[in-house]
């Protein structure tokens, strides 16, 4: 068996910096969709723009924001107040436990979120 | 040791005296002549094939459907010793209490008895179906080193377990015919007859009791059986048919005063992608996908709607699996990452499956076998079958799997996509568990069953019906290994008759 080589301080100091740099190149590919996404506006836009993701919920929300619009704004009144308390995942489970449920093309989702779905296709 | 007796050598015209007739060589016919081979009886089987299959007395069932799209009638079964345990899947589970219960907003539901009446013979029911050790909803237990079952919140649905018939050499599933021919071949006063036909079950002058039965042969040989206690087990579309047909002295056929023989058939539909399961993590315990072996047993893990929420909800039975991994389409994929991202669940290794499912039937008095004006080669009226199925049962289970839906996003594990909806959809991914059920229906009223909490046909005092065609209400539960505790039920009570 051979001894393990020893690191000179100047190969430590190229690796340390070689690793912040991949650090940051992965972070930004993390984050920088998130800079960029979608921003929504609109009479929903402090709702829609809480989601991850809009443009997927937007997708899905397409095929029931016509029928929803009447029923919409006063959703968006009591997810508003309920987040005052909660955030948006608790809100969400709290739905599904609590049996508030809505299909959206048979998917089956938390009541709260078929209708930010609608909204989010609204604000597009 | 037992004689294996082929009809077609007996001479025309004899006359067999016995004590016992057991009519059919199926998991009914046969658990009944093991359960009675320590006792003096003297019994006689008759079965009308052999030891395998043979196309001219499978044709013997042959008969037309019509209504509500069905399997052919010839081929959803098997006329030869064993059965319809020859083609069999072997999946096994006991019926739940609330299976026997007269659920009221379930109408023509109930047994005449609890489900603790059968509960004794269940062990020896498992132990002739080979399934290896009792465990069923302890299966979690069981298969705690192969994983997790998967993460519910609370609500009405759980995983719920399957076993698997086996034979010796894990060869699946066991073939009654082929496993128990040495068995029977070693109790003495069996005579087991293949080839033999019963062709009339005839009434005594003041039909209250059976006189005598006809076989015949194929070949046409006929001849005569005269027992004191006859039992039909030859599945339930036959037993309707040779009671209807047997109609000399009765004019409506044999215990079929109150025109009840033949109503209330029933199957299990085993619709495929029936919801879309989808596990945000990707992670599911290999025991959902495939058979797990553990602790002397093969176990199938699935989702069930527990007897309170049945109770509650005024569901039907179900029992749904997990089947082969699916892709999504461009909706599902943004309905997942929407879904899993706003309940701040990483979703990036999400997997999805095809679901399919047993479901209970409601009774049905006009889903029906009655006779037709076709005649097979014995000359005996081939059945109709008049088939029925309203969309409320697959509505019953549409909400049974919104309910598991929400108990996944309750949990944040999963989520559900209900894959079918209208009559069209359903009749699209419709298939039958093959499982013949409720034409000779159980019930202390003669006017509402056919046979009485004994097996016993009402008004006919020595004859007696076994098998899954006594089943009043059915469950979602494969009925083999319950209609052979049944059976074994059967035989105690024939033992005190005997006695």
């Amino acid at each position: 068996m051979s001894p393990p080589p020893k690191l000179s301080r100047r190969s430590v100091t190229i690796g340390g910096i070689a690793a912040a740099g991949v650090a940051v190149v992965a972070g930004a590919a993390y984050e920088l969709p998130k800079l960029f996404k979608h921003r929504a506006h609109g009479e929903y836009a402090d709702l829609v723009n809480r989601l991850d993701d809009p443009d997927q919920a937007a997708l899905l929300g397409k095929q029931v924001a016509d029928a929803a619009d009447g029923a919409l704004r006063e959703a968006a009144s009591d997810i508003r107040t309920r987040l005052a308390h909660t955030s948006l995942p608790d809100l969400l489970a709290e739905d599904a436990a609590s049996g508030r449920v809505n299909e959206i093309d048979g998917w089956v989702l938390p009541e709260s979120l078929a209708q930010l779905c609608a909204m989010a296709a609204l604000a597009q | 040791m037992s004689a294996f007796i082929d009809a077609r050598t007996v001479p025309a015209g004899t006359t067999i005296d016995t004590d016992l007739a057991i009519i059919g060589g199926g998991p009914a016919g046969i658990s009944l002549a093991l359960a009675l081979a320590p006792s003096p009886v003297r019994m006689v089987l008759l079965e009308s094939g052999g030891m395998h299959f043979d196309g001219k007395t499978q044709d013997l069932y042959a008969g037309s459907e019509s209504g509500y799209p069905y399997l052919k009638l010839e081929g959803s079964r098997l006329r030869y010793l064993g059965g319809s345990t020859n083609h069999w899947g072997g999946w096994c589970r006991p019926l739940s209490e609330i299976d026997f219960e007269a659920r009221d907003w379930l109408a023509h539901s109930g047994w005449p008895f609890a489900r603790s009446e059968i509960e004794p013979y269940f062990k020896r029911a498992q132990s002739l179906v080979e399934a290896g050790s009792w465990i069923y909803d302890d299966g979690d237990a069981a298969t705690e080193t192969m994983g997790a079952p998967l993460k519910l919140g609370d609500g009405g649905v759980y995983t719920s377990w399957f076993q698997f018939s086996k034979m010796r050499g894990s060869v699946l599933p066991t073939h009654f015919g082929h496993r128990y021919a040495d068995d029977l071949r070693r109790i003495p006063r069996l005579s087991l007859y293949s080839n033999a036909n019963v062709t009339g079950l005839r009434l005594a002058p003041d039909a209250a009791s059976l006189d005598r039965l006809d076989v015949a042969t194929l070949t046409g040989k006929h001849f005569t059986v005269r027992p004191r206690i006859t039992v039909l087990a030859a599945g339930a579309m036959e037993n309707a048919r040779l009671l209807l047909a047997s109609n000399d002295v009765a004019a409506r056929g044999v215990g079929n005063d109150n025109d009840v023989v033949g109503r209330y058939f029933a199957d299990h539909p085993i619709p495929r992608d029936t919801a879309t399961l989808v596990v945000f993590d990707g992670k599911l315990a290999p025991f959902y996908l495939t058979n797990a072996t553990t602790k002397g047993a093969i176990l199938r893990a699935t989702f069930s709607p527990s007897e309170d929420y049945q109770r509650k909800r005024g569901a039907l039975g179900s029992l749904t699996t997990v089947e082969g991994q699916v892709k999504l389409d461009e909706t599902g994929q943004a309905a997942v990452a929407a879904t899993a991202s706003a309940l701040g669940i990483d979703a990036t290794g999400a997997k999805a499956w095809s679901m399919g499912c047993g479901l209970e039937l409601a009774p049905d008095p006009n889903r029906r076998v009655t006779l037709g004006t076709e005649r097979d080669a014995l000359d005996m009226p081939r059945l109709k079958l008049q088939n029925r199925v309203a969309d409320s049962n697959f509505a019953h289970y549409r909400e049974t799997m919104k309910e598991l839906g929400r108990q996944l996003l309750a949990s944040r594990t999963g989520m559900i996509r209900l894959n079918q909806k209208s009559h069209a959809d359903w009749l699209s991914v419709m298939d039958w568990g093959n499982h013949h059920m409720g034409t000779t229906r159980m019930s202390d009223d003669p006017k509402q069953g056919v046979v009485d909490a004994d097996s016993n046909v009402h008004g006919v005092g020595n004859l007696y019906i076994a098998g899954s065609s006594v089943f009043p209400t059915y469950g979602a539960s494969n009925p083999t290994m319950n209609l052979v505790a049944l059976t074994l039920r059967l035989a105690a009570h024939l033992r005190k008759q005997f006695a």
